[in-house]
Order: structure tokens, then C-alpha cells, then sequence
């Protein structure tokens, strides 16, 4: 569905700019790469286990959201992600999953951009999205701060 | 004728960047999440208030969070007292908030003779250091004027949790 949109407006863009120099088509079809910058990361915050598997999520209003049997104590924080590009450029963003350590045990993470893509505004910083997360705990988890890194792509014609 | 050729330059355009694949550029976040030890609580040592003297008058029995007593007048105080005691495990350098539960209980004698004891504590917050805390209990019992004797015994209960 995102690439469709992306083959549309690309191709809008080319009429336009065909009627006016064709010669130009082939350098103007491929945008300059847009810079991708972490504002804030993403914080789950803290959280008791209990003897049930359970997850803990930061939802997209930045809220924490623990399942039956964890006890969420805060601290919890959405991640903010800078896009800097030319105008309007179209970026499609993807995001990946994580691994979080705490040099022992492991956890698994999956996150969620709060735009699945952006029309760029012109400008340093001036486009950004939020990132939210999910996070699963196994039974007895043990203690620590678990840390670890996800990556974000950015698609660009 | 001019606008139709440049209609098709324009399509054929399109065609070509259509074919082109998209390009990434990437970047990485960071991600984190502290998991806490549970919190346990453990009693270390009853509320005891002694053997106690009833007297013609209500008078009070105090034991303070460091064990020491204050027998009311008219009442005679016996044995070692000792003040209630708790000790908890959870994070290291955690800050735990700590409750009592039911601050006024009774204490019965299984015949139908009870007296009043209220709880308190000057914990209200404690930090775990080394993952490790404790706290104690001051009670005021209230003995009644030719309170009956027996052996009295109560319970109450405390909660505590991360902040």
C-alpha cells in the first residue's frame, strides 16, 4: 500500500516537471537522502515481573500498559525520531525489532512508528514521528537494566 | 502535436522512475526497560507489650519503634517488650512507600474481653540499600480499668510497594 502511494506521486511530480524540462527527468527522480536523527529513546520505564509471562507496552499516547499479574511503576517514555529532507520528499518509515540486555538475560522488543510515512517539510528537525513499543516478559525475569538498540528506515524515492 | 509529444516524455519518465527501486537511509534508537526484584516483607519480630498489671483506672501501655516502654499510671509492666519489625528485600536503591494496613486493631482474649491497640510508624518511605530495608511498629495498647485478665492477641498487617 506504501508503495503504491509512492509510484503515484512520483509519476505526478514527473508530468509536471516533464511539461517543463524533460531533460531534468532522470537527475530529479531521486531525492536527496534524508537524515534520520533519535531525539529520544524509547523508555518501558520500570516493571515488577511475576511468575506469568506477560508484556509491557508504551502505547502510542505514551501511556504504560502492563498485563495482568506485572505491576508498571512508570518511568515509561516514547521514542522521537527527526527527519530532515528536502520538501515534500516522500519517506516511508520502517521499523525493527530489538533485543534488550542486560549483559545476561535477554528480552524481546517490537515497536511501532506513529507515521507510517511522512511528506517532508522543509527545514532542520522539522518532521517527526513517535515510536511505541511492546515488550515481552518471561516468568521470573530477572532484575537489571536491559538496554539495546532497533533499527529505523527510512524509504525514499 | 507539442503538448502530445511532451505527454509522452513525461510518461515515459515516469516509467523510468517507477522502475527505480527505492532507497534507504537508516538509523538506529535505543530502547531500555528496568525489571525490579519483587518485594518481599518479612516479619523479624512481634509487637509485644509484656505482662501488664490491670489497675482500677484505664491507663495505656506505649512500646516506641525502638522497643522501649511507657506503662500508663496505675499499671504495673512486666517482661520485654519489644516493638514490631519488618525487614524488606526488593531493588537495590529503590525507594519503597510503607503502610500499615489497619492502623487500630483489637486484641482478644478468646472470651470475650478485647482491648485496643493503635498502630504506627515513623517509615513512611524507605530506601533499599544493598536491595535491603526494615522497619518497626510502635503501638499504644489501651488497658481497660480492671481489664480481665487472659493472654490477648491480635493481628495486622503492613503494605509496602515500589514508589
Amino acid at each position: 500500500m506504501a508503495r503504491t502511494f509512492i509510484y503515484s506521486t512520483a509519476a505526478a511530480l514527473l508530468v509536471t516537471w516533464g511539461l517543463v524540462a524533460p531533460s531534468g527527468l532522470h537527475a530529479q527522480g531521486t531525492g536527496p537522502v534524508p537524515l534520520v536523527e533519535e531525539a529520544a529513546p524509547v523508555d518501558f520505564g520500570l516493571v515488577v515481573p511475576s511468575a506469568q509471562p506477560g508484556t509491557i507496552a508504551v502505547t502510542p499516547s505514551g501511556t504504560q500498559l502492563c498485563s495482568p499479574g506485572l505491576t508498571c511503576l512508570g518511568g515509561q517514555r516514547l521514542g522521537v525520531i527527526y527527519v530532515t529532507g528536502r520538501k515534500d520528499q516522500l519517506v516511508t518509515i520502517l521499523i525493527g525489532s530489538a533485543v534488550l540486555s542486560n549483559g545476561e538475560a535477554t528480552l524481546q522488543a517490537q515497536f511501532r512508528s506513529s507515521e507510517p510515512y511522512l511528506i517532508l517539510r522543509p527545514g532542520q528537525r522539522k518532521n517527526q514521528f513517535a515510536v511505541s513499543g511492546t515488550l515481552a516478559i518471561d516468568p521470573g525475569q530477572p532484575a537489571g537494566a536491559y538496554v539495546g538498540t532497533y533499527d529505523i528506515i527510512a524509504e525514499y524515492q | 502535436m507539442k503538448k502530445t509529444v511532451l505527454a509522452a516524455f513525461g510518461l515515459a519518465g515516469a516509467a523510468v522512475v517507477m522502475a527505480a527501486p527505492a532507497q534507504a537511509q537508516s538509523a538506529t534508537g535505543d530502547a531500555s526497560v528496568r525489571i525490579l526484584t519483587a518485594i518481599t516483607v518479612t516479619k523479624s519480630s512481634d509487637l509485644y507489650f509484656g505482662k501488664v498489671l490491670a489497675s482500677a483506672n484505664a491507663a495505656t501501655v506505649d512500646i516506641a519503634e525502638n522497643g522501649s516502654r511507657t506503662c500508663g499510671t496505675g499499671l504495673s509492666c512486666f517482661d520485654t517488650a519489644t516493638a514490631g519489625g519488618f525487614s524488606v528485600t526488593g531493588a537495590d536503591g529503590e525507594t519503597v512507600t510503607v503502610a500499615i494496613d489497619n492502623p487500630t486493631i483489637s486484641l482478644s482474649d478468646g472470651q470475650g474481653n478485647s482491648m485496643d491497640v493503635s498502630l504506627s510508624t515513623s517509615t513512611s518511605t524507605l530506601t533499599l540499600a544493598g536491595g535491603e530495608g526494615s522497619f518497626n511498629i510502635a503501638g499504644s495498647l489501651n488497658v481497660g480499668a480492671n481489664q480481665a485478665a487472659g493472654s490477648y492477641a491480635g493481628q495486622y498487617s503492613v503494605s509496602v510497594d515500589y514508589q
